[in-house]
């Protein structure tokens, strides 16, 4: 399985692939990207099987790239969030745009297991 | 009433409590003073809070202070050495996931957004008609200042 991590901060992603690691998830091939835009790019070329992407990012926010991938039809891929704005209003914007879930920082690896659980 | 940098003051404390003891994996820090001014000589970050009352919620330490918690942060020993970026992108994140959780605990003002963070050293200038809660805490042996900064006086029900 392909998971992509995007989020800006190379310390958050830094995290992410230790918590995947300890949540039992370091055999799977991962990949980072700093910002949607990034991503977007990279998942033109090699589109992953899961994306867990931050929510405000410079150039490209996280909810702007589930769009536009849900514009150019997404194939199975799967979509989360993992970010720190864990509100009602945030969860319900990603609910409506088809993120199979939102993980609120900081988060431990049983959360982030409990969270891929129905999707990885 | 409570004034409201002190209500979000409140929140960015119980929000970082919980990074220090899940994301850093350390004991929550001890609050050692509670000031009305805003930090003075020290390096961090600061998160704008985007509401009808434009406020920021700060992290400030020393340069040591800073560079335990990058370190911590980006799993590093203690003798690697750290650049700039990467010691304002680790005290940017903490700010944020921070600010994350104040916001999520301030759940009654709707609307709110937040910005992304702005990294800094030096002082910052309080000017006229700014309402100010601000807190030292001791973080591993390490100074530490969280702050609320509003642009005039409001209030919390």
């Amino acid at each position: 399985m392909k998971i992509m991590v995007v989020d800006d901060s190379r310390a958050m992603r830094g995290i992410i692939l230790r918590t995947l690691r300890h949540a039992g998830f370091g055999n799977h091939d991962i990949v980072e990207a700093s910002n949607g835009a990034e991503a977007l790019r990279m998942i033109e070329t090699g589109p992953p099987d899961l994306v867990l992407c931050d929510w405000n990012m410079p150039e490209m926010s996280g909810i702007d790239l589930l769009r536009a991938l849900n514009q150019k039809g997404r194939k199975g891929m799967k979509f989360g969030f993992v970010t720190s704005e864990g509100t009602p209003d945030i969860e319900k914007l990603a609910n409506e745009n088809g993120a199979a879930f939102l993980l609120t920082k900081p988060f431990t690896a049983d959360t982030l297991k409990t969270a891929l659980a129905g999707v990885a | 009433m409570t004034r409201l940098v002190d209500a979000w003051l409140e929140a960015a404390l119980d929000s970082l409590s919980e990074v220090a003891t899940t994301t850093l994996g350390i004991e929550a820090p001890n609050v050692i003073e509670r000031m009305r001014r805003v930090p003075r000589g020290m390096e961090g970050a600061l998160i704008p809070i985007v509401h009808d009352q434009s406020m920021q919620i700060g992290i400030f330490t020393t340069a040591a202070g800073s560079a335990i918690v990058a370190r911590a942060l980006l799993c590093m020993e203690p003798e690697e050495e750290l650049s700039t970026m990467e010691i304002a992108d680790a005290i940017g994140e903490i700010a944020n996931i921070v600010a994350g959780g104040a916001k999520k605990r301030m759940s009654e003002m709707q609307g709110i957004k937040l910005g992304l963070p702005i990294y800094f050293r030096g002082d910052i200038e309080q000017g006229d008609n700014f309402d100010v809660s601000s807190v030292i805490l001791d973080v591993m042996g390490h100074p530490y200042e969280v702050m609320v900064l509003s642009r005039g006086e409001g209030h919390s029900t």
